[in-house]
């Protein structure tokens, strides 16, 4: 019964989850198509890079005083992984979990959606069941393409990389997932309940800016998921911080909880 | 469970804040039985047909649905439920085979032959998408997915809005049938006409408030209808007044022009027309105000207010 409503879901999804991969995978190809001519003149930008105020380098994810564009795992962090990537995924995760209960209540199809006999819980577990696969597939997708890519622009990008990149880039889209649907849960439109989710991701966004400019304000940095969201070792497949990756999924898991738990619970009024 | 009644509503109440919804409703629908629930539009007759759909909680008192809480046991209660809601809204993105497909797919059972056999009865058009369908063909395509699991009860909230007359009819056939193969049909409207065709005992709400219970027969007996009439020149109302069944409920233009209650009595009051300079007369079909005309009356502020 659940599997009716992920196939529905998978349905709605399709065109977005679609272009976004797609969009997020032509990204990657064209910047590690530029990556050869960077490598070449790489002393010459890093020069350049070293003359930016610290604080604006570590607001776009750059550590200081790291080989950023002429290692090819630097090169993809700085113009990819690290602003522009999660930025265009997390719209999408955003768009779509806040459809999740919201859309249904907005467009005014939630009573014959909830007249099915399986629970409201049940319904709402198909659809992020739906959406974890859409997440996969444009991280997978993301993935792949820079594993196929690495090495035709003569750069080295291992196996053991990517499988890291990917657990990653997924835990990430994970929180966010789960903050936007913990949104919808509550929300009667669906924009309003992206509003709110973006809202957040935001302010945790500054907090983690904030926190890696201020050492009085390096708390900030707990109440932010961009301070377990560490592409770059990934990247170089160097290890990845494991507790940051079990925060991340424990704030995922828990705002899809929550969701489950107040969509129960609510009044559909539309 | 099937030994239970189809629908049974104890102390019902929903408040929206301070703003009353429904408040004590108390009734009983029987198996193989059309319920009419009659009422105005804003009487609360939406708000009645979602709390027994679990679609909102109660502020207290219970619906239970084959001896199942409308809230607490919401999946399980659906099992046995066709809905067709108030406001029919549905996947605009697909066509009308999918929508049927995808309801059909939480069902354990659909019978393939009892949704064609519906979907010819409705001329239900299948292969175009919802978006591009009229508002009644979107209500005809709500109606068989109510109707294509054979559930025991179906609950319908205004289920012919948007339906051409034709069609209208063949609903209030089907539901005939339906009722004949010892289905139960709770069945919400503002149309009385259309709730008489069918019904076997009416609800009556006003305001949130269960007004009264009564058969088809009942209501036959007590509804009160309008008639106007104008004359050519000023009548001493007491004439007509005096008609057993017949009262004045309002004159002016100094006895020119008179408004009657009529809830028995017609042929007498022919009669006494007849012999008065009768220049036209309208005599308005049944409605519900000639139902809650009868429930006014009990109420003397209603009236009072009503006549000014």
């Amino acid at each position: 019964m659940i599997w009716t409503m992920t196939r529905k879901a998978l349905w709605d999804l399709r065109w977005s989850t679609f272009w976004y991969a797609i969009g997020l995978a032509l990204y990657i190809v064209l910047l590690a198509a530029f990556y050869p001519t960077f490598r070449d003149v790489g002393a010459q930008f890093e020069e350049i890079i070293r003359s930016y105020p610290e604080a604006f380098l570590r607001a776009f994810g750059i550590e200081p005083g790291t080989a950023t564009l002429t290692s090819f795992s630097g090169f993809m962090h700085t113009e990819v992984f690290s602003f522009i990537w999660p930025l265009v995924a997390a719209i999408f995760v955003i768009m779509s979990g806040a459809a999740a209960v919201a859309q249904e209540v907005e467009r005014g199809t939630a009573e014959l959606w909830l007249s099915v006999p399986v629970s409201r819980p049940g319904l709402l577990a198909g659809k992020l069941l739906a959406l974890l696969v859409d997440i996969v597939v444009v991280v997978l997708v993301s993935v792949l393409t820079l594993f196929v890519t690495a090495p035709v622009v003569d750069a080295e990008f291992s196996a053991g990389a990517a499988l890291q990149l990917g657990v990653v880039l997924l835990d990430f889209l994970i929180a966010i997932a789960g903050l936007s649907v913990l949104f919808s849960s509550f929300s009667s439109e669906r924009g309003k309940a992206a509003a709110m989710a973006a809202a957040v991701v935001l302010a945790m966004y500054l907090a983690w800016v904030i926190a890696e400019l201020s050492e009085r304000f390096e708390w900030l940095r707990y109440l932010s998921i961009f301070t377990a969201y560490r592409p770059r070792e990934a990247l170089e497949g160097s290890g990845v911080s494991w507790a940051g990756l079990v925060a991340l999924l424990a704030i995922g898991i828990s705002g899809a909880l929550a969701a489950l738990a107040i969509f129960r619970r609510r009044d559909i009024l539309a | 469970m099937m030994d239970s009644h189809p629908i049974q509503v104890e102390g019902l109440t929903r408040f929206y804040g301070r703003d009353r919804g429904v408040e004590d409703l108390c009734f009983t629908v029987e198996r193989g039985e059309i319920f009419g629930f009659l009422g105005p539009n804003g009487a609360g007759k939406t708000t009645t047909i979602r709390l027994l759909m679990g679609l909102i909680r109660p502020t207290r008192g219970s619906a239970r649905l084959f001896g199942l809480d409308s809230w607490h046991d919401a999946a399980s209660v659906k099992r046995h439920i066709g809905y067709v809601p108030g406001d029919v809204r549905l996947y605009e993105g697909m066509t009308g085979a999918q929508f049927l497909d995808f309801l059909a797919g939480f069902r354990r059972s659909v019978d393939a032959a009892r949704r064609r056999m519906l979907v010819e009865r409705f001329e239900v058009e299948l292969s175009r998408q919802i978006k591009h369908l009229s508002r009644g063909n979107r209500q005809k395509l709500a109606l068989v997915q109510a109707l294509m699991h054979d559930p025991p009860l179906l609950l319908l909230d205004e289920p012919s809005s948007g339906l051409d007359p034709l069609m209208q009819s063949e609903l209030l056939a089907l539901l005939r049938e339906e009722r004949n193969r010892g289905k139960t049909i709770f069945l919400s409207s503002h149309l009385l006409p259309e709730v008489e065709r069918v019904a076997d005992r009416v609800g009556i709400i006003r305001d949130g408030l269960l007004v009264a219970v009564a058969t088809i027969d009942e209501l036959k007996r007590q509804r009160t209808r309008r008639m106007e009439v104008t004359f050519s020149e000023p009548v001493d109302l007491a004439q007509l007044a005096g008609i057993a069944g017949v009262q004045v409920l309002q004159c002016r233009e100094e006895g020119r022009w008179v408004e009657l209650g009529v809830s028995g009595g017609l042929p007498a009051l022919l009669r006494r027309l007849s012999e008065l300079p009768v220049a036209d007369l309208i005599y308005a079909p049944p409605d519900l105000d000639s139902v809650f005309m009868r429930y006014y009356q009990r109420q003397p502020e209603a009236v009072e207010e009503r006549v000014r």
